[in-house]
C-alpha cells in the first residue's frame, strides 16, 4: 500500500552530476571564476589581485592532492594546508572590506568563497566558515524565490507605474502613501508582510508599511537599519572566519535574517524602479506627442517649463528641470505648493482646469508667487 | 516548493561536486557527521510541530533523515512507531496524520438482530483525524521551516570535515 512520506531537499542533482562529464574541469571553472574575480578587484588593488591569482594556482594543485589522497595520507597534508588557511583568512578580510555596499556584492563573495571551497576542497576553510554565515541567507532566499515572483514583479511594477503616472512624477504625493499604508494595513496578508519586513529590516511596523507604500522617508530608514544589519553580518563572518569557529545558530538567524531583509528591500525598490520607468515611457510619449502634433501652441513660462495646448484642449506640460511630462492639473498644483508659501492669504481659484488653454495655465503658475490658500488646499484635498 | 534546485545553487553545486571528488572514507565522515547534526535538528523540530498524541506517536517518532552523497532525504511514516491500540500502522497511513482525511466519510454495512432480522447500520469511519489540508500539518510545515537551515549545515559539515581530513585530524 501507501509507501512513508519522504522529501529529498535538493532537486536535480542526478541530472546535474550525469550532465557534468568532467568533474575536475567542472571544478578548474569555478577556479576560472575566481581568476574572474580577481581582474575586477584587481583594479582597486593590484595586491589583491596578486593573492587571488595565487590562490587560484593552488587550488587547482590541491585538486591533485585531494584526488590522490588516501587515508594513509591524510596525515601528511596536513602541514600543506596551513599556508592555505592563512592566505584564505587574509583574501576573505579583502574580499570583504571590498564590498561595494551594495547586495549584490554578497553574492558576489559567497560565490568567491564557496567556489572556492568546490574547486579546491582547500585551505580556504576559515574563507567558507565566514561565506557560511552568508550563504545561510542566501539558501534562504534561494528557496524563498523559487515560485511565481517574476510574474508578481510585472504587476508590481506596474501598481507602482499607475501611481507615478497618478503622481505625474517621480516621487509619489503624501496622499497616494497614505492611502497605500491605509491599504496594506487593512489586508491581513499584506500588513503580515510588513511585520515581517519590520523585523528583517530592524524598523517598526508603521515606518516599515510606509517604506512598502512608498514613503521617501521610510525607505530611507528601513534601507539604513538593513545596511547597519548588513554590516554586522559582515563584520560577524570576518571576525568568526578570523578566529576559525563555526558560526553559532544565533549568527546565522541573524545573518539570514539580515539577507532576507536586503533582499526584500532590493526587490521592493526594483519593482518601483521598474514602474517609474514605466511611467518614464508614458511621460516621453506625452512629451513626443507635445512636440510633434500639428497646431499645437507652446509656451515657455518663467520657470522654463514648456506648456503646450493641442487643438483638442489638451494641456501638456513638461517640467524644465526633470523632463517629466504629465496631463494632470493636480501635478501642475502640486508643483506650486512645493514652493514654500505661508498659509495666510486665501487666493481662490475656481474652475475646470482640465481644459485649460495655454495661456491661462500661464496665468495660473504665476499665482505661485503669492502665497496659496486654505481654500484652494481645500477644494483639491491635497493633503499637507 | 520546498526542494532547493541544484542549478540555482552554487554553493550546493560545490557541495556535491566537492563530495563527488572525495574519497570513500571522507564521504563517509561527511554522511555519519551530518546525520548526526542534522537528524536530531529536525527531529526536533518535528517534535515541536507535533500537537496532539496521534501525530507526535504517528509523525514525530516516525522521522527518519538518510543522508546520502548528494542529496538529504527526509522522511516520516518509516518506522512501525511504538504502537497504537486500533492497530494503526504509520508506515502505511501517516498520509492521514498529515494530509487530514474526509471526516464525513461513511461506511454502512448490514447488521443482525438476535432474531436473525437484518439491517443497515451507517458509521462515521474517520472522524478521529483532522480534516484534509494539502499544505500538511507537521512534516511538510517543519521542513518549510528547516529546509534552508539543514542545508546549510550540510554544507558547512562538508567544509569542517574536508578541513579536518586535510589536517589528518580524526572526527
Amino acid at each position: 500500500m501507501a509507501k512513508p512520506i519522504e522529501l529529498s531537499l535538493v532537486a536535480n542533482v542526478n541530472d546535474f552530476l550525469r550532465g557534468t562529464n568532467d568533474v575536475e574541469k567542472a571544478l578548474e571553472g569555478v577556479g576560472d571564476e575566481l581568476d574572474g574575480l580577481a581582474k575586477e578587484a584587481g583594479r582597486s588593488t593590484g595586491r589583491m589581485e596578486q593573492d587571488f591569482k595565487s590562490l587560484a594556482r593552488e587550488v587547482k594543485d590541491t585538486d591533485r592532492v585531494i584526488d590522490n589522497m588516501s587515508s594513509s595520507t591524510l596525515k601528511n597534508a596536513g602541514s600543506k594546508t596551513a599556508a592555505f588557511k592563512q592566505e584564505a583568512v587574509a583574501n576573505f578580510s579583502e574580499v570583504t572590506s571590498s564590498f561595494s555596499g551594495s547586495m549584490t556584492s554578497i553574492t558576489d563573495l559567497v560565490q568567491g568563497t564557496l567556489g572556492g571551497v568546490a574547486s579546491g576542497i582547500a585551505g580556504p576553510v576559515g574563507l567558507a566558515f565566514g561565506g557560511a554565515a552568508v550563504a545561510v541567507g542566501l539558501l534562504g532566499s534561494a528557496i524563498a524565490s523559487v515560485g511565481d515572483a517574476a510574474e508578481a514583479d510585472g504587476e508590481k511594477a506596474a501598481a507602482w507605474a499607475q501611481a507615478y503616472v497618478d503622481a505625474g512624477g517621480k516621487i509619489l504625493t503624501t496622499a497616494q502613501t497614505v492611502a497605500g499604508a491605509q491599504e496594506i494595513i487593512l489586508d491581513p496578508a499584506r500588513y503580515q508582510e510588513a511585520k515581517d519586513a519590520a523585523e528583517e529590516w530592524g524598523v517598526s511596523v508603521s515606518v516599515a508599511v510606509l517604506a512598502l507604500a512608498g514613503n521617501e522617508y521610510a525607505l530611507a530608514e528601513a534601507t539604513k537599519a538593513s545596511e547597519a544589519a548588513r554590516q554586522q553580518t559582515i563584520d560577524t563572518a570576518y571576525e568568526a572566519a578570523e578566529a576559525n569557529r563555526d558560526l553559532t545558530k544565533t549568527e546565522i538567524d541573524f545573518a539570514s535574517e539580515a539577507v532576507a531583509g536586503g533582499t526584500r528591500l532590493r526587490e521592493l525598490q526594483g519593482e518601483m524602479a521598474a514602474g517609474a520607468q514605466q511611467a518614464d515611457v508614458f511621460s516621453e510619449a506625452l512629451r513626443l506627442t507635445a512636440e510633434n502634433t500639428e497646431g499645437a501652441s507652446t509656451t515657455v513660462d518663467e520657470f522654463g517649463d514648456k506648456v503646450t495646448a493641442l487643438p483638442d484642449g489638451t494641456v501638456i506640460y513638461i517640467d524644465a528641470e526633470t523632463g517629466q511630462a504629465t496631463t494632470d492639473v493636480d501635478a501642475i498644483k502640486d508643483k506650486i505648493y512645493s514652493v514654500p508659501t505661508n498659509v495666510d492669504t486665501t487666493v481662490a481659484v475656481y474652475g475646470d482646469f482640465t481644459n485649460l488653454e495655454g495661456g491661462l495655465a500661464n496665468i495660473f503658475k504665476k499665482q505661485q508667487k503669492v502665497p496659496v490658500g486654505i481654500g484652494v488646499l481645500k477644494q483639491y484635498g491635497t493633503n499637507y | 516548493m520546498f526542494r532547493l534546485d541544484v542549478n540555482s545553487s552554487r554553493g550546493i553545486q560545490a557541495v556535491v561536486l566537492s563530495l563527488s571528488q572525495a574519497n570513500r572514507e571522507v564521504r563517509k565522515l561527511v554522511r555519519q557527521q551530518s546525520q548526526a547534526v542534522i537528524g536530531p535538528e529536525f527531529q526536533k523540530a518535528m517534535n515541536e510541530g507535533a500537537s496532539d498524541l496521534m501525530e507526535s506517536k504517528g509523525l514525530a517518532l516516525t522521522t527518519k533523515t538518510t543522508l546520502s552523497d548528494r542529496n538529504v532525504t527526509l522522511g516520516t511514516g518509516t518506522k512501525k512507531g511504538p504502537g497504537f491500540s486500533g492497530g494503526f500502522d504509520p508506515r502505511i497511513n501517516a498520509r492521514v496524520l498529515e494530509f487530514g482525511a474526509k471526516r464525513d466519510a461513511v461506511k454502512t454495512y448490514r447488521s443482525h438482530r438476535k432474531g436473525g432480522k437484518t439491517f443497515n447500520v451507517t458509521r462515521h469511519t474517520q472522524r478521529q483525524f483532522k480534516p484534509n489540508k494539502r499544505a500538511g500539518y507537521v512534516f511538510y510545515p517543519a521542513i518549510a521551516q528547516m529546509a534552508p537551515r539543514i542545508l546549510s549545515l550540510w554544507t558547512q559539515t562538508v567544509v569542517r570535515t574536508f578541513h579536518d581530513a586535510m589536517e589528518g585530524k580524526a572526527p
